[in-house]
């Protein structure tokens, strides 16, 4: 089993520094260059030495190497926007309201979208069912950047609400006040899938003999419900959850931007725009560990569950 | 002699269930499902929208009709005089144009899968065939791929040709189609490695080997065709994200480029002014959900009909 992990573990790094390469490549052979954007244009003498300054007039494959170097030492290098400002200085205040909107918008998810599934399953072919399937396929379908962009208008807008409201606009300072809209606008998509595959595998394990063996010992259906049934249904929910806080706690773009949130998605964002290279870099290797990591930690975790599969007798 | 003839009574009653093939038999399925039956019907009416539009509408959603709006000082509002839902800012008829909107859905519907297939299909059919270190290279790559959320590696790709000539492609389309494929090519590789390796020691391919077919006519004609299925099902369940990555991208500013519009950018255009002039947002959106209710529905609906796992149910 620990040698499963390690093997695991292991193989993060590989695909971090393929992932860091195919973005140093891309953004390097994008058009444009950190010192001319906005139709703002440098003296050429300006350029060259800024260039100097930070390297960036070496041979690319000499630039990458040295990145590379430096990120042993954990060290991201300097912005390529107007200040020099250590690359680990700007993202490390982003990452924080990010994780925190993530996490909220994961738990808000699950405490909604676990129990819809289960009820749905438990009451199929009902009414119960059809109004709980049908408000899972609404935040299938709501495309985020609406559903953000809607919440702020009608909850937080000055003109529905001259005075202060209870709600922000936009920002992250503010407390819950601020939180809550882009919590429940990102929670949407996850929280419809999380109803859809609690569900589907409910419906599995309704006839399970274990489940029959219950009602037949006169378990109280309550107990069975929690107990029997949805501890074995959430199982295969494991490998959804993975990449899904993933995808929750790396920032989201569209979220990010319409409520002004200092975040991973917001930044990620600007320095594009901006070609900031190293940021953008630097994120991008942060992003693909987070993702790494945690779809390490869902095999190894299936592992424990499923010990079929660290044997590697069953993919 | 009386076994003899008590024989025929023994078998099946044939002419009460009618034998379908396997296709028939999952359309059948489809066909029955009502979710299915209501996918199918929204997919159909967008997919005749998409090919009638631009004969039906009203305006070119190009033509600015500026005169009243500038009379009316502001976008006209819905059931105007020959404006059924309404102008924007600039005079252009929103009907003509949420209507110009299907063709860029449709066109994102399936060519972008057609992308994920040309890209996913041969890269899993490789590993799955071939196993071993190839297997494992493919694969790999796949994590790297996966490494990046989805929505971030588009912008970092797209970001790259901003103000290139390729960005303006088939009005900002191309590049598009080719970002979703690069993104979502993954998955459907994974899928396809996945049911190659699961046919690949089954007896029929063990005896086509034994009778000295080739390795690539027994892959093309012996293992894809057991594969289609699932392809189709994979495809049909990608194309709301698909669909829904390119309104975003779209919203953005990154998507479809003017004069045209997507129904993403139509809702970036009037959501601004969302409590002035609703009506500006209320049309893509409609446009936007029931589209993605259909294509989810119909993705569904042929998952349940052609999966064999999801059957019973």
């Amino acid at each position: 089993m620990l040698s499963y992990a390690v093997r695991r573990l292991l193989w993060v790094i590989p695909v971090l520094v393929a992932a860091s390469a195919i973005a140093f490549v891309v953004m390097r052979t994008a058009p444009g260059s950190p010192w001319n954007r906005e139709g703002r244009q440098l003296e050429p003498y300006i350029v060259e030495q800024l260039n100097r300054d930070l390297g960036l007039d070496q041979p690319l494959l000499n630039q990458y190497l040295a990145w590379l170097g430096r990120l042993l030492t954990g060290d991201l290098g300097l912005s390529t926007s107007i200040q020099a400002i250590p690359v680990n200085e700007i993202i490390g205040p982003a990452v924080w309201p990010s994780l925190q909107l993530g996490l909220m918008a994961f738990l808000l998810a699950a405490v909604i979208g676990i129990p819809l599934g289960a009820v749905a399953a438990l009451r199929h072919r009902t009414v119960v069912d059809y109004a709980a399937t049908a408000l899972a396929m609404v935040g299938m379908v709501a495309p985020a950047f609406a559903l953000a962009a809607f919440l702020q208008l009608f909850f937080a807008s000055s003109i529905y609400r001259p005075e202060e409201g209870l709600f922000a606009p936009g920002g992250w300072e503010d407390g819950p006040r601020s939180w809550a809209l882009p919590t429940i606008a990102l929670a949407g998509l996850p929280m419809a899938q999380f109803a859809r595959y609690t569900k589907a595998s409910m419906l599995d394990v309704l006839h399970a003999d274990y489940v029959r063996t219950a009602h037949a010992k006169g378990l109280d259906e309550q107990q069975i419900v929690t107990h029997h049934m949805l501890r074995n249904a959430l199982v295969p929910l494991v490998t959804l959850m993975g990449p899904m806080l993933a995808i929750l706690i790396t920032g989201s773009i569209v979220v990010e931007r319409i409520f002004d949130i200092p975040g991973l998605g917001n930044l990620y964002w600007s320095s594009i725009r901006v070609r900031d290279y190293s940021v953008v870099l630097g994120m991008t290797v942060i992003y693909a560990a987070a993702v790494a990591i945690i779809n390490a930690a869902v095999d190894i975790l299936y592992g424990v569950i499923d010990p079929r599969i660290r044997d590697g007798s069953v993919r | 002699m009386a076994d003899v003839r008590a024989a025929p009574a023994l078998e099946a009653p044939a002419s009460h269930v009618p034998s379908r093939g396997y296709w028939a038999d999952g359309l059948h399925r489809l066909l029955r499902s009502r979710s299915g039956v209501a996918g199918l019907i929204i997919v159909g009416l967008l997919s005749l929208l998409a090919v009638i539009g631009p004969m039906v509408a009203p305006w070119d959603y190009r033509v600015q009709d500026i005169q009243p709006v500038l009379e009316n000082g502001g976008p006209l509002p819905p059931l105007s005089p020959g404006h059924l839902l309404g102008t924007d800012r600039l005079g252009r008829d929103l009907f003509s144009r949420t209507l110009d909107g299907a063709q860029i859905s449709m066109a994102v519907a399936l060519i972008a899968q057609v992308v994920v297939l040309l890209i996913g299909f041969p890269i899993g059919a490789i590993a799955g065939w071939r196993g071993g270190r190839t297997d494992t290279l493919l694969m790999r790559l796949t994590d790297v791929v996966y490494a990046f959320p989805e929505l971030l590696f588009v912008i970092l790709c797209t970001s790259a040709v901003v103000g290139t000539p390729w960005f303006r492609m088939l009005n900002g389309l191309l590049i598009v189609f080719l970002a979703i494929g690069v993104s979502a090519w993954v998955t459907m590789a994974r899928l396809v490695r996945a049911q190659v390796m699961s046919l690949k020691y089954r007896e029929f391919v063990e005896a086509a080997r034994a009778t000295g077919v080739s390795d690539r006519r027994i892959l093309l004609r012996h293992v894809m065709p057991n594969a289609v299925s699932p392809v189709i099902v994979a495809i049909s369940i990608g194309i709301p994200g698909a669909v829904l990555l390119e309104s975003t991208l779209s919203f953005l500013g990154l998507g479809v480029q003017v004069p045209r519009a997507s129904w993403g950018s139509l809702i970036e255009d009037g959501i601004e002014y969302a409590t002035r002039w609703p009506w500006l947002v209320i049309p893509p959106m409609v446009a936007l959900v029931i589209t993605l209710v259909g294509f989810t529905l119909l993705g569904d609906g042929l998952r349940d009909a052609f999966d064999p796992r999801t059957r019973r149910r």
